[in-house]
């Protein structure tokens, strides 16, 4: 079983993954996608133009690769895809997909969810929130590194 | 040599610095130098990774003129 990893740097599309996980997913019973959009505000409220993400010329993808594998070997998946921009993206944008394509729903379902979970807090990514008024770097909340420990 | 910075350690040190090292010196006293340079403590969060040559390191790796230097800030996620 293989899986996708991509960096995306430019933009991503929504329509064009779902029919690359539904390629790799051929003859599933399930297929179950997840997609992050950037929010217009931050956690205090602040209106947010634009969540920027930077990225490590080898060390992210390196992540990306191995959070991907880690929920092939977990799960009994026929393909897990995901596809996560790096750069300045736009408020309401995608950021990421992650999707995966099994036999039965539950196995798609946990698979999704634990790429999130992993992602959310063991991505190599460094996200800035821009506004009109200021700029701020985030980390993973509390509640992303609860929903990490459940795996 | 160039060191070159991530995440939030951009604001303080930008995005790469030149410096010329006249000895080889560990990542710990590197660190060091560096806070000494700008007066800030954001590289002595143990959070903080080194990674030397594309490999993560620890305080007592010894560094030599012609390493490529990273100091990455703890990570937001995706």
């Amino acid at each position: 079983m293989a899986f996708t990893a991509r960096l995306e740097p430019d933009s991503l599309s929504v329509e064009r993954e779902t029919a690359a996980l539904a390629d790799a997913g051929s003859g599933a019973g399930a297929i179950v996608s997840f997609v992050g959009l950037a929010r217009p505000s931050s956690e205090t409220g602040e209106q947010v133009d634009q969540l920027v993400l930077e990225a490590h010329p080898s060390l992210t993808q390196r992540s990306l690769n191995e959070i991907a594998a880690a929920a092939v070997q977990r799960f009994a998946v026929m393909a897990v895809h995901v596809a996560h921009r790096s750069g300045a993206v736009a408020a309401g944008e995608p950021i990421v997909f992650a999707g995966a394509a099994a036999q039965h729903r539950r196995q798609a379902f946990d698979a999704v969810d634990f790429l999130m979970d992993h992602l959310k807090t063991d991505a190599i990514f460094w996200k800035r929130e821009e506004g009109s008024k200021a700029s701020r770097w985030i980390e993973p909340s509390a509640a992303d590194r609860a929903s990490r420990e459940r795996w | 040599m160039r060191i070159s910075f991530y995440g939030r350690l951009v604001d303080v040190f930008g995005r790469n610095l030149e410096l010329d090292l006249a000895a080889p010196c560990s990542i710990g006293e590197l660190r060091e130098r560096l806070q000494a340079m700008r007066s800030d403590q954001g590289l002595g969060d143990v959070r903080v990774r080194a990674c030397v040559n594309g490999v993560l390191v620890s305080n007592s790796h010894v560094v030599r003129d012609g390493d490529a230097i990273e100091f990455l800030a703890p990570v937001s996620g995706g």
